[in-house]
């Protein structure tokens, strides 16, 4: 069984803990995520797909009887996974996520209390998505070995793009690794701008993921208020942010390039036509701000990449 | 002989009755502690909003933990990965066995142990003020008690102790 599965699961109660343990161990494939919803059974989302958690441990295909989650059962979860400490993950919890030692992330559902704008606080948790964190060592390598092949290119900046749970944020966290462990002949200063502590999963102010030596992680910033300050205040080669998503943040991206830093991005894209019919990221394309891009392959083979072009081949085949 | 019984006898009383009084003080004592822990909880919660392992790690060197060794024993149990309501209820039972507080009291400090780090921070505080404004109510009763109820066991300890060697004599 998984080490990190382990640590990912440590926290649950025991009516939960001990039958997802067995079915770990009983099962050959690697449990990806773990979703405990109020009044069905708990889901296990592994590379075999979606199955059903019965009490014994066992996995299976179609929703047991009797082996529903009660509410109360699920904030008792909750309570477990912030260690009886709601009051200090409130901040992350209000945003629906909540980040644990190892950098396993927590999902939430519930209903939302506002003040003013403003989500003041997430209630009545629904149900809880438990996402194991593995960082893949190596994913990034084939990006690594295209910068390294074109000296030219002093600090590269590169698109990683992928239709969801394709592994960008993985790819990007070896990428960044290998490039501040001095993987393509140099040390990059990188910052990166953790928005939703995806990329390092700070934990208590630890990044959870090795992100190379010469990294700074901005933990909780706004992917554009972020880039800024690490701009004006830490001086970086390269920074690096997952999911662009709008205007704002090529706006960001754009004011980065201008101030002689790379960018090292992600963004959704289901299909490759995806990539000029956002207007943001067409704008980005136009103004040539990345220097490769990396189309990663589906969700079933989360992590693996497709294909790595320079930005000048890209443009020439049209982006086929 | 006699005589000999008679001293013991007074002894007793007398040691009885001090005892009996002390009980009476020391629950007051104890509800002072404990009032003074809801504050301190209070504070940190909402001046920090610190993570519930932390919160014990400094409460553990504030004044009323001397008093409150249970503070702690649920230090110590946190640190070694136990969960927050099972440190709590441990060590409040090992605590109960010492202590001079009523049932009562320790509803009060069982239902902390169900409130602190289970619920959004507005409800903790507003719960940990509930609480306060309770203990407050306890002392009263606690100081009542050993104006009255204290003096009067510790005399008839003491009386009675007399009355026994004075008859053995």
């Amino acid at each position: 069984m998984e080490d990190s599965f382990c640590e990912a699961v440590r926290l649950l109660p025991a009516f939960l803990k001990e039958p997802l343990l067995l079915a770990a161990e009983r099962t050959g494939s690697t449990i990806r995520e773990v979703t405990i919803r109020a009044g069905v059974p708990v889901t296990v989302s592994s590379s075999d797909g979606v199955r059903f958690l019965q009490k014994n441990g066992f996995l299976t295909t179609m929703p047991p009887a009797n082996c529903s989650v009660t509410f109360e059962q699920v904030q008792e979860c909750l309570r477990c996974f912030t260690e009886y400490s709601l009051q200090s993950a409130q901040p992350q919890l209000k945003q629906g996520f909540l980040t644990l030692r190892g950098g396993h992330r927590v999902g939430i559902a519930g209903r939302a209390v506002m003040q003013g704008k403003e989500i003041s606080y997430i209630k009545e948790i629904s149900s809880i998505s438990l996402r194991v964190a593995r960082s893949v060592y190596g994913c990034g390598k084939k990006i690594l070995s295209e910068v390294y092949r074109k000296p030219s290119v002093k600090t590269p900046s590169v698109l990683i793009a992928g239709p969801p749970a394709s592994g960008k944020t993985t790819v990007l966290r070896d990428v960044v690794r290998g490039l501040a462990s001095g993987a393509c002949g140099q040390f990059y200063r990188i910052s990166v701008v953790d928005e939703r502590s995806e990329i390092a999963a700070t934990y208590h102010g630890k990044p959870q993921h090795d992100c190379g030596i010469t990294c700074d992680v901005l933990d909780g910033f706004l992917k554009a208020d972020g880039m800024q300050m690490a701009l004006r205040a830490l001086s970086p080669q390269i920074i690096a942010v997952d999911e662009l998503g709008g205007e704002t943040d090529a706006q960001a991206v754009l004011q980065v390039m201008s101030g002689g830093a790379a960018i090292l991005a992600t963004v959704h894209m289901n299909g490759i036509d995806a990539l000029y019919k956002r207007p943001f990221l067409a704008r980005l394309l136009k103004e040539k701000c990345f220097d490769f891009i990396a189309l990663l392959k589906s969700a079933q083979t989360p992590g693996e990449i497709c294909t790595v072009a320079g930005m000048d081949e890209w443009l020439k085949e049209g982006g086929k | 002989m006699n005589a000999a019984a008679g001293i013991i006898l007074v002894c007793g009383g007398i040691l009885c009755g001090f005892y009996a009084a002390f009980r009476y003080s020391k629950r007051v004592r104890e509800l002072c502690a404990m009032e003074s822990f809801f504050a301190q909880v209070h504070a940190y919660l909402s001046l920090e909003q610190m993570a519930t392992g932390e919160l014990f790690d400094r409460l553990r060197t504030h004044s009323c933990a001397k008093t409150l060794w249970f503070i702690e024993k649920i230090h110590e149990a946190l640190k070694q990965g136990i969960m927050f309501p099972d440190a709590f209820s441990a060590s409040v039972y090992d605590y109960r066995k010492t202590s001079a507080m009523t049932n009562d009291d320790f509803l009060l400090l069982e239902k902390a142990g169900g409130l602190i780090g289970s619920f959004d921070l507005d409800t903790q505080l507003s719960g940990i003020c509930s609480l306060q404004k309770m203990t407050a109510t306890q002392i009263e009763e606690a100081k009542t008690f050993l104006k009255t109820k204290g003096r009067l066991v510790r005399s008839a300890f003491i009386l009675s102790g007399i009355a026994a060697a004075i008859l053995i004599v």
